[in-house]
């Protein structure tokens, strides 16, 4: 059963990356192609015709590696199957490099006649009502209680962990710790992150000298992804309920495949926000009038390969993405590389003590 | 532009239905790279004008100097000399937590700057005798008092 879950999990992610990237150029705000800032006409047909093709080979990547996946999964070479979404995720970015170095030559280097800086500036962070904050935390409380109640019915040595072959290759004892581990473990640190993540989102400012408009768009941008993180953490708390749930033997162990569908929900709901929503909002409110233009200050210098972001001057840490939806961290910012070590530090200190465990 | 007065233009449905669009949310500083004026007092004045037309009232909080500076991509030390010119002159000043709060338009202040009333003086007083009759420039200034306080004006 369990090579079956990982192609149930593991082909939608393969998917995912190839639709992604390709549909990236086409969700960044129009100014920005492949992360290169253009002065003057945007929709023109290179431009078009480089958006459409990057889509193409992104998709065919997808499928090409969907097939392999498919052929290794019948000999079931798990390295390898683990291996292939970094390779198509390099390989993407291949193509966003090749279609980069053409639109470096479309661009015309004005020079820097930038003379008035307009800027808006909120008064406030945006709101989320805290509502948004609780929820996950209802389901967490909801699915312990209903651990504590069926407690008494699951089986003093249970199964924590399944080989290859569907087969549990790991017991536990029944104790508080070893059943409620994947939700007071997992559950509850991952709703943490979620937490201090969307709260930073909430104070995230827009940098670039906002017009009125992109100011607008951008608030309302962070305040779905605070909403958008939120539905993410619910879904997975609910995937580690299901799977307390089938180690409890509340739910059968056939029905092991369960616990894929809920991050499948995670993808559309992803792609769903991007689409609706476009780069830090630019795709909503178009009929929302801006009486100044765009400022277009030049910025490429300060991103490096258009995907990692270096500015001094810039105090944020935390930075909309320029070549696709979401955050990326200011790397002049030593805040950065902390915030970087302890992320790191955290999943290889779970790693190992995951390895470490008799 | 202002004439029909939405800013939103004619689909309002489309911008109504979200809370986080709040006109006054948000408040405009505009600065000319180019214009003789130092930067500074132009964020100076900016923040005045927006104390003046109710934009930035009492307790608002701006952002720290790091922040502006980096919002507006100009120099941290202008933005500073700026905010202590303000300070200076009781426009804003510094909570215990070190925000940057507006005092807000002040209430006690009932007699004019004589600075100010010396340089209005001056003006009038070269205005009628570059052939401007006093109803001109009651006019004039009613206008200008009008233009100083658009917020589209830039």
């Amino acid at each position: 059963m369990i090579p079956l879950l990982f192609i149930l999990i593991n082909v939608p992610v393969i998917i995912f990356i190839g639709l992604a990237y390709g549909l990236i150029p086409y969700l960044t705000r129009p100014e920005l192609v492949f992360g290169i800032r253009i002065k003057g006409d945007v929709y023109n047909q290179k431009i078009k015709s480089m958006k459409f093709k990057n889509l193409l080979i992104d998709l065919l990547i997808s499928i090409v590696f969907t097939l392999l996946t498919l052929i290794l999964y019948v000999y079931i070479n798990i390295i390898v199957l683990l291996i292939l979404p970094l390779t198509e995720i390099i390989l993407v970015l291949l193509v966003y490099f090749y279609f980069r170095s053409h639109v470096r030559l479309l661009k015309i280097n004005l020079e820097d006649n930038q003379k008035v800086i307009s800027s808006y500036i909120p008064k406030s962070n945006i709101k989320v009502s805290l509502l948004w904050y609780v929820f996950p935390w209802i389901e967490l409380m909801f699915f312990i209680i209903i651990g504590i109640i069926y407690y008494p019915h699951i089986p003093s040595r249970f199964p924590t962990h399944f080989g290859l072959s569907g087969k549990p290759n790991e017991y536990a004892s029944k104790s508080p710790y070893s059943a409620f581990f994947l939700i007071l473990f997992v559950g509850v640190p991952v709703t943490v992150v979620f937490d201090v993540l969307s709260y930073a989102i909430q104070r995230s400012a827009a940098g670039n000298s906002p017009t009125k408009k992109s100011l607008i768009q951008f608030r309302s941008f962070n305040t779905g992804m605070v909403k958008l993180l939120m539905g993410i953490n619910l879904i997975i708390i609910l995937n580690m309920f299901l799977a307390a749930a089938i180690t409890w033997e509340l739910i059968p162990k056939s029905y092991i495949f369960i616990i894929a569908l809920p991050v499948l929900l995670i993808f559309p709901l992803i792609l769903w926000y991007s689409v609706t929503t476009g780069q830090t909002g630019w795709k909503k409110y178009p009929y929302l009038k801006d009486n100044e233009h765009d400022n277009n200050i030049e910025d490429d210098k300060e991103w490096a390969g258009g995907l990692i972001y270096h500015n001094k001057e810039d105090n944020r840490i935390l930075v909309p993405k320029r070549y696709g939806i979401g955050y990326t961290l200011n790397f002049s910012n030593r805040w950065s590389y902390i915030i970087l070590i302890i992320i790191f530090a955290v999943i290889i200190i779970s790693l190992l003590i995951a390895l470490l465990h008799p | 532009m202002a004439s029909d007065g939405d800013a939103y233009g004619e689909k309002r449905k489309y911008s109504a239905k979200s809370v986080d669009i709040d006109e006054n949310e948000a408040f405009k500083i505009s600065v000319d790279l180019s214009s003789p004026e130092p930067i500074y007092k132009q964020i100076y004045n900016c923040i005045v004008k927006n104390i003046a037309i109710g934009m930035l009232k009492k307790g608002d909080k701006l952002p720290s100097s790091r922040e502006l500076s980096s919002i507006l991509g100009i120099n941290y030390h202008t933005v500073n000399k700026a905010y202590s010119e303000l300070e200076n002159d009781e426009y804003i000043y510094q909570d215990r937590r070190k925000h940057v709060i507006v005092s807000g338009i002040r209430k006690e202040h009932k007699t004019m700057n004589p600075l100010w009333e010396k340089q209005i003086k001056n003006l009038i007083l070269e205005a009628i005798s570059s052939g401007f009759s006093v109803d001109e420039i009651k006019a004039k200034i009613n206008d200008l008092i009008e233009e100083a306080l658009n917020q589209e004006e830039n």
